[in-house]
């Protein structure tokens, strides 16, 4: 059997994402070769309410094109609807 | 030129300390402020809270957008984050152009998309009432 390697990032938790996760920040292992939407997949099975709630994934403080690969050590952050100005 | 800045600090009565450019014959100042009612209550504070550098980021690359379909001289914005009374100022931004037409235009676009994408939220907010 082959096994993926996997690696570790970083996933921020901001406004309403940060208060059903409970959590600012945690690591998850992904595996290697994972781009955005699959990281994405993986963060809405963390939690019921994640899975309908809108938000967009923030990788390395940008907002990422489709496709985007994901690698080891890389910031990404659940942005919930916002709401500045 | 684009200059951004996210503080906790009033920017209430904000001066950009900027140089005009003597080919401005416009220069407009938003001044966003806090209203005294959210979601329908009656509120004394609200709360606002950031992705400290990306913020900074999705201001300063909306800002450069608005100056390239403009054809705008500059833009400076400054958003205050944290606890903020209701009346004091929220977001100051100042557009300076050739015409006023192309500033009223772009401070649109810019405040506009600023609600899209810009990583700011409000989190919470005092009641009046309690």
């Amino acid at each position: 059997m082959i096994r993926r390697k996997t690696i570790t990032v970083t996933v921020k938790c901001f406004s309403s994402a940060r208060e059903l996760l409970a959590r600012d920040e945690f690591q998850m292992d992904i595996p290697e070769g994972s781009t955005i939407e699959v990281v994405e997949q993986e963060v809405r099975k963390l939690s019921p309410q994640l899975t309908k709630m809108p938000f967009m994934l923030a990788l390395n403080m940008e907002y990422p094109a489709e496709g985007t690969l994901v690698k080891e050590g890389d910031e990404l952050a659940i942005i919930p609807p916002v709401s500045g100005g | 030129m684009v200059s951004v800045a996210i503080t906790e600090d009033r920017i209430d009565d904000w001066i950009f300390d900027v140089p005009r450019n003597p080919d401005a014959g416009a220069e407009l100042v938003f001044t966003g402020l806090v209203r005294d009612s959210e979601k329908g209550e009656p509120i004394r504070t609200l709360v606002y809270e950031h992705y400290a550098g990306m913020a900074e980021k999705e201001l300063e690359r909306i800002g450069r957008e608005v100056i390239g379909r403009f054809g705008i001289h500059s833009l400076h914005c400054i958003h205050r984050v944290g606890s903020i009374p209701v009346g004091e100022a929220a977001i100051v931004v100042l557009v300076r152009s050739k015409h006023r037409d192309a500033a009223f235009k772009a401070m649109s676009l810019f405040m506009d998309e600023l609600k899209k994408t810009v990583p700011v939220w409000k989190i919470g907010f005092e009641s009046a009432g309690g």
